[in-house]
């Protein structure tokens, strides 16, 4: 089956007027920021006119945000006339409008055919479980946002495991055909773990420094990689380069990843790394 | 054969496409993109019966087209919208 390509402005030009004549409407889905509860391009969504309930923490609701841009997120909080929305599948993103920019509630998810209607008790768990456990929603991302790559992780495990000694094996996968994002993979499940316990909104800095640091770790690294006595340890890392935008989750993650290898590993990079880094 | 009610023709942006009403929404997940020509036969044949024959000479009027590819033309039209399930006999 083709796709029939228009642009996100002129699609929900028309949506809207079909919401307007108080038509619901059934629409496809792109990109992972609604995870796991919205599968992008399995799943599908109903779009129904606003009640006077509808502007509300823990629904859904398709917003026009920056302009022209449309987003369908969870409402994380109303002040006033200011809404902020995030993604489920979002750690930090988050998208602030007007009251009068959101356009439309989301009252369904059809999963396979399978609908599942706002008020339903999967919905209301979805809502519930999910929005308020910001601990669970990192780890379980982390497993939702892999699960392709899982059975590959566990094959090349195993493969390690018949060597000796850990090894520092980084993959870093360029967006797929739903995505605009970067993947980080790091082959080394403690540090799921340990960074799960470390990913706090309160200590992020810029995405300039930890591209900055970054950059010195994976030079040095690639270094260590061609070095004898090293490279036991230290498997090159392809795919990071100079002067792409990998973003911020990306390069926030992989910072830490360093971190991981030098403070909990103990196994030295840079000879001089960042001070002041809270674990 | 005929159009199926629950079908309608939409216009988004230059696009015409046909969307079915599936009872409680508008499915815009599986969409029929329309050319001028299917757009002008369909938009012409709700609720009524039509036939092969009926749309070539509808598009042999319209477009000065010669009588067998005309025929040919709605024929290959109406076993797509057969198949995508938007028309019946």
């Amino acid at each position: 089956m083709e796709s029939l390509i228009v642009p996100n402005e002129v699609f929900f030009s028309h949506i809207l007027e079909e919401i307007e004549a108080r038509r619901a409407v059934r629409i496809p889905v792109k990109g992972n920021s609604m995870l796991p509860f919205i599968r992008p391009l399995t799943d599908q969504v109903e779009l129904s006119e606003l009640t006077g309930q509808s502007v509300t923490k823990g629904n859904i609701v398709l917003a026009r945000t920056n302009g022209s841009n449309y987003v369908v997120h969870r409402i994380e909080k109303v002040e006033g006339e200011v809404v902020t929305l995030r993604g489920d599948g979002n750690l930090s993103v988050r998208e602030r409008c007007d009251k009068g920019n959101v356009v439309a509630e989301v009252t369904a998810v059809y999963k396979k055919g399978r609908k599942i209607s706002k008020g339903s008790l999967e919905w209301n768990l979805a809502r519930d479980c999910w929005f308020t456990s910001p601990l669970l929603r990192r780890f379980y991302l982390g497993i939702s946002r892999n699960m392709k790559k899982i059975f590959f992780l566990f094959t090349v495990l195993a493969f390690l495991a018949a060597c000796s000694g850990p090894k520092g094996m980084v993959k870093i996968e360029p967006p797929q055909e739903d995505s605009v994002e970067y993947e980080l993979i790091v082959f080394d499940p403690g540090f799921e773990t340990w960074y799960t316990l470390q990913n706090s909104p309160a200590r992020y800095r810029s995405q300039e420094y930890y591209e900055g640091w970054n950059q010195q770790y994976v030079s040095e690294w690639n270094y260590l990689a061609t070095q004898p006595r090293r490279r036991s340890f230290f498997e090159s890392i392809i795919g990071y380069e100079p002067g792409v935008d990998y973003g911020f989750e990306l390069n926030h993650k992989l910072f830490y990843y360093f971190q991981y290898v030098e403070h909990v590993l103990r196994i030295p990079i840079l000879p001089n790394g960042p001070s002041g880094v809270i674990y | 054969m005929k159009i199926k009610e629950n079908i309608r023709i939409k216009q988004i942006g230059d696009e015409s496409i046909l969307v079915s009403h599936d009872g409680e929404n508008m499915n815009y997940t599986r969409v029929i993109s329309l050319n001028k020509s299917a757009e002008f036969l369909i938009a012409g044949s709700f609720g009524a019966d039509f036939t092969v024959q009926g749309w070539a000479e509808r598009l042999t009027g319209r477009y000065g087209i010669d009588k067998t590819q005309a025929v040919a033309d709605a024929q290959v039209l109406a076993d797509k919208l057969m198949k995508a399930g938007a028309i019946y006999e």
